[in-house]
């Protein structure tokens, strides 16, 4: 019985190379929620500093 | 417990079932790539998905961070920002995702290295498959993709009777280590251990006729080690019975170091734990790298420093150390054993993130740090280096990524990989913090130790556990 290692290889770099697509629309997925999370971070920011004015 | 006689009688059952369910003497013939190079191949993929897995949020993090910074937010209002955008509970899912993606991908590489017969007679067998059930005896695989990788394979029998025996089966395979010498080992020390209690017992080893095959049968003992528990498990044995755990595993291998005998490969697969009444019991497995330290055989001493060496950062700053001095062995075998307990409790995230520390302690791990950060980033631009040049070797219309440079990629590497192996080698520094932090209560006198155990300062640490017992 003989294994291919070469055959072996290339399926796991195949694996490997789906497994980096995949990472990356999780990453994609994260970065969204965080740049939402920005935009309303942003706007609360405003916010405040549009109530410090009107104080003044 | 088995006694010797009834495993002899064993071994005719064995004798009987393995001619019918015992694996075939596999040959593994080399067409371009070396075993050594496709385990290495394995080892790098598992590594990468897990490292990659682990990033996900931090990385997040760090963006959040720098940029509520930057907003100049107060931090109530970051926090009742991010409470109402339910942002932890969103961030927890995309990590669960990577998670769900991660363990799918190590799956599929573990299903690649199955062995397709070609003999209609025999049986297939695939890691999805790790129990199955032949001619009334039960088989179930307890070894890994590195294990099958390296010529080797565990498996649990069990009779129609009922009657449970553990049977190690190595293939010799060239330019690799000597597996049939390491059984041989392996026979040598649950001999000389067998009547500690904390050992299993063994049969004969058998070499297959044409020497390239051999099995040893081990006692089925009670336990379960620490890398295959479940959540209960690891509650139970690691949390809420951790003080009985580090005493229950460090009198086990100060049994063995009684002997004059190191066990060298400490890990997490070492120590089966079971519980008895109230009390944690332990045996103590896989023998194969032991050494007799009353043999005083150089070459021995000399390969156990050089698998401490490689886990132990300790044994690689002093250049002047003394490789053959025996205090010097004990004490890395005994920092190994604190290094996995720590690690297991701590857990693989946590070991390597950073916590608060008092000023004082503050200021010790920074002196440690710059003390340390270059052999470590060494170590990691070797790394990185080999990572490349495999990365390079996938053609670009396979990859799905753009490869940077050798330094731009080597310099990423530096920037993620470095602070994590600071926090991980100095945990003799924040091994309190970080203990505390996951809820877990061990006396002063055990802590104190462990910390001492993980010292970088080899002069500081222990050699045995005396210390531990008074």
């Amino acid at each position: 019985m003989t294994s291919d290692n070469l055959q072996k290889k290339k399926q796991i770099d195949d694996i490997l190379a789906k497994y980096t697509a995949k990472m990356t629309a999780v990453k994609q997925k994260r970065d969204k929620i965080i740049s939402d999370f920005l935009e309303i971070l942003k706007e609360k920011k405003l916010e405040e500093l549009r109530n410090s004015l009107k104080q003044l | 417990m088995k006694t010797l006689e009834s495993l002899a009688s064993t071994k005719t059952e064995i004798e009987k079932a393995e001619q019918e369910i015992a694996p075939k003497s596999t040959k593994i013939e080399v067409v371009e790539i070396s075993n050594e190079e496709l385990e290495q191949h394995v080892i790098s993929a598992e590594s990468h998905v897990e490292q990659q897995t682990a990033e996900i949020l931090p990385e997040g993090e760090k963006r959040l961070k720098s940029s509520s910074l930057s907003m100049n937010v107060s931090p109530e209002t970051l926090d009742s920002t991010k409470q109402e955008f339910g942002l932890d509970a969103k961030l927890q899912e995309v990590q669960a995702e990577a998670g769900q993606i991660a363990s799918e991908t190590k799956s599929d590489i573990e299903a690649i290295t199955q062995e397709a017969s070609d003999d209609e007679n025999s049986e297939s067998f695939s890691f999805s498959d790790r129990k199955k059930t032949v001619l009334g005896f039960e088989r179930e695989d307890f070894g890994g993709i590195i294990q099958r990788v390296r010529g080797k394979e565990n498996i649990r029998y069990v009779s129609p009777e009922g009657q449970k025996f553990f049977t190690k089966y190595v293939n010799q395979q060239e330019d690799q280590r000597d597996n049939i010498a390491g059984l041989k080992n392996e026979k040598h020390f649950l001999d000389l251990l067998a009547d500690s209690g904390i050992t299993p017992k063994t049969s004969e080893l058998k070499v297959y006729p044409n020497e390239k095959r051999a099995r040893l049968s081990i006692e089925q003992v009670p336990g379960v080690s620490l890398d295959k528990m479940n959540d209960e498990q690891s509650e139970e044995f690691l949390k809420e019975k951790a003080e009985a755990t580090i005493h229950s595993t460090a009198e086990a291998l100060e049994k063995i170091h009684q002997k004059n005998v190191l066990l060298v490969d400490v890990n997490e697969g070492s120590f089966l734990l079971d519980k008895k009444d109230e009390n944690i019991s332990t045996y103590v497995v896989d023998f194969e790298l032991a050494v007799d330290l009353n043999k005083k055989i150089p070459e021995d001493n000399e390969s156990a420093f050089r698998w401490y060496a490689n886990k132990d950062l300790a044994l690689t700053l002093d250049e002047k150390i003394d490789r053959q001095d025996i205090e010097v062995l004990k004490k890395a075998e005994v920092n190994l054993w604190a290094r996995t307990l720590a690690e297991k409790m701590i857990g693989f995230s946590d070991i390597s993130k950073s916590i608060e520390l008092s000023p004082e302690k503050q200021e010790q791990f920074n002196a440690m740090k710059v003390k340390i950060s270059p052999a470590l980033e060494k170590q990691i631009i070797e790394r990185a280096k080999k990572d490349y040049e495999y990365q390079s070797k996938i053609p670009k219309e396979d990859r799905f990524y753009d490869l940077p440079t050798k330094e731009d990629f080597i310099q990423t590497e530096i920037e993620r990989e470095l602070p994590r192996k600071i926090e991980e080698e100095l945990l003799g520094l924040t091994l309190e913090e970080k203990i505390k932090m996951k809820g877990i209560v061990v006396s002063k006198k055990s802590l104190d130790f462990m910390t001492r155990a993980l010292n970088l300062e080899l002069k500081d640490r222990p050699t045995n556990f005396n210390e531990l017992r008074a």
